[in-house]
């Protein structure tokens, strides 16, 4: 069995083990402590083990090619800092925290080592993105559970959205490579990038720099870096230390030498150079110093990717683990940093204190109190005494794309749900009724009112002729010529038979 | 003949019980309720599958023909392929899992043996429409499905417009079922006969102008079963005031019959004839329906509502990747279509578990549910991460094969675009669990315990979720196989 197979194993199963004996803190903590120890030790004699055979190896997709572990030269550095920031973090963890309520930590922060070790190894890219996700899944369950602030869903909501645009982008990436590749295989999916046509060049490029964006907690998605300063110093440094950040500026690093033949260089520079001179501004008149030292550091990889020195990059993560292990200060609870406020990014629809008035009848009323709570609730208090509108003004000033996104989505139950749609069923009854009186008035009155009319007065008229014919004229007539069709009857008989 | 008896076996289940439950009667009779004996049913109905079930791999097929209206050639035709198998096993399993949830969510409802017995009735009308392989036969249970529904809505919803909405989604889904029966009598009038394997050998001789016609007038009619904007309004309404478990069955199975029928008829038996056409459109209709449905569930409260709105966006899903054309968007349709099975009933399940624990499901007066029912909001929670398609979940591997498709279609700029939708199912899904989980409870909040009838097919769901995004790789070969019928070549 491969070193690498076992810490992998090892830290899931610990993680999952963990987990399931949460009610009991003192131990788990204490071994989480000694285990954590016991792996970061194991994971130093990766040094002898690079280049050797894949460890792990499973058939994930039916027919499609294999998933493997395999260790790099560089990977097994940043597997023992994984492995280091683990150690650390768990210490950190079992001194400040015995408590039930935090049970799920220990255990969470090994399922998260287990996830980076195998994404900075696995050789396919599409297991590489499902673990990725499962990373920023770890990292946002941090977040949720973490120390409580005011409007914490609303701003988990906001980071996860960002996660997925970050994994919009690699998949987006992905999606195009597969299909000129045909393989999922990371490395001979990277080489297609130069042969691609330009759309699909900028496509990719774009994709991978914004996954790697949203993982580094590049400026503007380093609120959940600014979130997490929230936490206490062991999560902060499991999460950043140990989390997506690594893994983006792994997935950098392997991004960079195709970017670079792909005539990307110049851009990573201006890119680079752009974000170290903001990350340095907001340094110096930011209260998140810490947010923004990451990102200036994070810069300094988009500088040098492509280059070299971008492996030397990726061992500074090593000087991140030192720095967030002093940053030990006492969580601000009550301070949010100003960039997260969207002060500075006001929504671009006014927003009204209620929802707008449904456009309605009066004859619509009932069934917009049972279907639409927007017309059943307009002052937005509920019975049980929550105040809603409090509640919605809270998030809308909380986030700008979000809060934007909710407005939008408010206005189109307004006026195209509530208003066009109804409008036009409500239409669609008015005209159906209006059909229905207007048969009723042409149709039963009028064509078929004057049709009987029309039928009663010529069986009059018929009546009253055969009645003057019985009494007259005609009555001879009709004897007569009865008589002959009696005479024209017997004559057939007579010569036909019967 | 071999096991092909076993078809009728597996449709005739289902109604041997509606007929059975429904003269049970209301109370219980050898120590056994209705509700029970119709949960015992829909079990059953399982055994003919799954004998036949190592019948049906790749382009292998159990018929069974039996003479129905021998005067006019009309036969009791009956078909399970690599297409209907997937979506037979879905509604096997959501109508299972609805009757035991049931169990406990309607045990005070009156009547309680004739709405069971409904309820097969509407589990086998759509096993009836995934069977058929007649055009009459197809129509007769495709009716029988908005009858069942719409008796079950009608005679056991919630709230005092019950009648008025039923009326609503009778009339919208009896005009998709007119524009449908319109198409279908043009096309057995063209062929010359009902039996789809003849219309399927003819397809290529029919007029392509006629043909053309009737491929959309199809796809109009099963798009309105799908509920896919514009005509849509029908769905977030009659969900909301179904009770639950027939909110679980309309929305985890019966929507999908929408894209059975646009899978069954102008894909394969029109093998595509006139589909091309309609195309960009259904693409284009498909992410607009995807953005709307998840704008409108972002701004309901309803907690019923929300969900229900999802399957508005969902669907949108399902169409795109229908109209993409090819193997990849084909096998992410169905692919989609369990997974939107599975996760629609979990999250539907769990509204239902938060409505009879809280009785309440304004968004507003609900809140720091985790405190109360852990379970049920790691559940919940599941479901929302799930639909949004974030792995280790099922919906994960349907978006994958459904983007692989979007961008493999004549169309990649749509496909680009497609890519992007997840953010916005991401928002609603999950604030909608955060909403409910995290922040402070309301007051007067004291919930009642889960009965047991309605959690345990809820975490079964769960699992399921799970189970399908971590083991993909049987449900990948039963969608690919599916896909194959639909290639060039394939079909009937």
């Amino acid at each position: 069995m491969h070193v690498l197979d076992f810490l992998v194993i090892g830290s899931v199963a610990c993680g999952v083990a963990m987990l399931f004996m949460g009610r009991r803190p003192k131990m788990v903590a204490d071994a989480a402590r000694i285990v954590s120890i016991g792996l970061a030790l194991l994971s130093l004699s990766l040094l002898w083990h690079a280049g050797d055979q894949p460890a792990l190896t499973w058939h994930y997709l039916p027919d499609g090619e294999p998933a493997r572990l395999i260790l790099s030269s560089l990977g097994r550095y940043l597997v023992i800092c994984a492995f280091l920031a683990l150690a650390v973090g768990q210490m950190g963890l079992a001194a400040s925290h015995h408590n039930a309520s935090r049970f799920w930590q220990p255990g969470l922060a090994y399922l998260l080592c287990g996830l980076v070790v195998v994404a900075l190894t696995v050789d396919q890219f599409l297991a590489r993105y499902i673990v990725l996700d499962l990373a920023a899944l770890g990292t946002l369950a941090f977040l949720a559970l973490g120390r409580s602030r005011s409007g914490k869903g609303f701003r988990l909501l906001s980071r996860l959205m960002q996660f997925r645009l970050g994994d919009s982008g690699l998949m987006l990436m992905i999606l195009l490579l597969y299909r000129a590749s045909g393989t999922f295989h990371i490395d001979t999916m990277l080489d297609q990038i130069v042969t691609l046509p330009s759309v699909e060049r900028v496509l990719v490029v774009g994709g991978g720099l914004l996954a790697v964006w949203v993982k580094m907690g590049l400026p503007p998605f380093q609120g959940w870096l600014a979130d997490s300063e929230a936490l206490s110093w062991p999560e902060r440094l499991l999460i950043i230390g140990l989390g997506l950040p690594l893994l983006g500026g792994y997935l950098l690093y392997r991004l960079g030498p195709p970017l670079v033949a792909a005539n990307g260089r110049a851009v990573l520079v201006v890119l680079g150079v752009l974000v170290l001179g903001w990350s340095l501004l907001q340094l110096l008149w930011n209260k998140s110093k810490l947010t923004w030292l990451l990102a200036g550091h994070s810069a300094i990889g988009l500088l040098l990717a492509g280059t070299p020195w971008m492996q030397f990059f990726l061992l500074t993560f090593f000087l991140r683990l030192v720095v967030l292990a002093f940053w030990s200060r006492q969580p601000r609870l009550a301070a949010i940093p100003r960039v997260n406020r969207g002060r500075r990014f006001p929504l671009p629809i006014p927003l009204p204190s209620a929802p707008p008035e449904p456009i309605m009848e009066p004859a619509n009323a009932s069934r917009a109190s049972v279907t639409d709570p927007l017309v059943a609730n307009p002052g937005g208090r509920s019975a049980a005494g929550v105040d809603a509108s409090a509640e919605r003004d809270r998030e809308y000033s909380d986030g700008g794309l979000i809060g934007t996104l909710l407005s939008a989505a408010r206005y189109v139950a307004a006026y195209v749900e509530q208003g066009a749609i109804q409008d036009i069923e409500g239409g669609l009854v008015k005209a159906l009724l209006s059909a229905s009186r207007c048969a009723a008035n042409w149709v039963e009155q009028g064509v078929l009112g004057k049709a009987e009319h029309l039928l009663v007065d010529l069986v009059h008229r018929v009546g009253r002729w055969l009645q003057a014919g019985h009494t007259g004229r005609l009555r001879l007539y009709l004897l007569w010529a009865s008589a002959g069709v009696v005479v024209l009857l017997i004559a057939t008989v007579a010569v036909h038979g019967w | 003949m071999g096991i092909s008896w076993l078809l009728p076996g597996l449709l005739g289940l289902p109604w041997v019980g509606a007929a059975v439950v429904a003269l049970w009667g209301e109370r219980p009779r050898l120590r056994l309720r209705a509700d029970h004996l119709a949960c015992a049913f829909a079990a059953v109905s399982w055994l003919p599958l799954l004998l036949m079930l190592g019948q049906v791999k790749g382009s292998d097929t159990t018929l069974f023909r039996a003479p129905w209206i021998p005067t006019v050639g009309i036969n009791l035709a009956l078909r399970l392929d690599a297409l209907s198998l997937p979506l037979v096993v879905n509604v096997l399993a959501v109508s299972l899992l609805a009757l035991w949830y049931g169990l406990g969510y309607l045990r005070d409802k009156p009547r309680l043996h004739v709405c069971n017995a409904l309820l097969l009735a509407f589990m086998g009308s759509m096993l009836g429409t995934l069977l058929a392989d007649d055009a009459l036969l197809f129509l007769v249970f495709w009716e029988g499905m908005l009858v069942a529904s719409s008796l079950l809505i009608g005679g056991w919803g919630e709230g005092e417009n019950r009648g008025r909405i039923t009326l609503k989604y009778f009339l919208y889904t009896q005009i998709g079922s007119l524009l449908l029966l319109v198409a279908l009598a043009r096309l057995v009038g063209l062929a010359g006969s009902s039996d789809l394997s003849v219309i399927a050998a003819k397809a290529s001789e029919l007029p392509r102008e006629e043909v053309r016609w009737i491929a959309a007038l199809m796809v109009i009619g099963f798009c309105v079963k799908l509920a896919v904007f514009p005509v849509h309004a029908w769905l977030p309404d009659a969900h909301s005031v179904a009770p639950m478990p027939v909110t679980v069955m309309l929305a985890a199975a019966m929507l999908s019959m929408g894209a059975y029928g646009i899978l069954r008829f102008p894909l394969v038996v029109l093998h595509g004839q006139g589909f091309e056409a309609l195309q960009l459109p259904l693409m284009i209709l498909a992410l607009v329906s995807q953005v709307y449905g998840a704008l409108m569930a972002l701004a309901s409260h309803d907690i019923k509502r929300i969900v229900a709105y999802s399957s508005v966006s969902q669907m949108g899903y399902v169409v795109f990747a229908l109209a993409s054309l090819n193997p990849q968007g084909m096998g992410g349709a169905v692919f989609h279509v369990l997974s939107h099975g599975i996760l629609k009933a979990l999250l539907f399940m769990g509204v239902g578990l938060v409505m009879h624990a809280t009785g309440r499901r304004q968004l507003e007066e609900l809140g720091g549910l985790y405190r109360t029912m852990p379970g049920v909001m790691a559940g919940l929670s599941i479901g929302a991460i799930a639909i949004a398609g974030l792995p280790p979940f099922c919906g994960f591997h349907s978006e994958w094969l459904i983007f692989t498709g979007g961008i493999a279609s004549r169309y990649p700029v749509l496909g680009y675009i497609e890519v992007l939708i997840p953010l916005l199912t991401a928002g609603y899904a999950v604030w909608f669990a955060i909403r409910l989980a995290l922040g402070t409870s309301p007051k007067g909040i004291l919930p009642h315990p889960d009965l047991p009838a309605m959690s345990w097919p809820f975490y079964v769901l769960v699992i399921l979720a799970l189970v399908v995004g971590i083991f993909p790789a049987p449900v990948y070969a039963w969608v690919m196989d599916a896909a194959a019928l639909l290639l060039p070549g394939g079909g009937l």
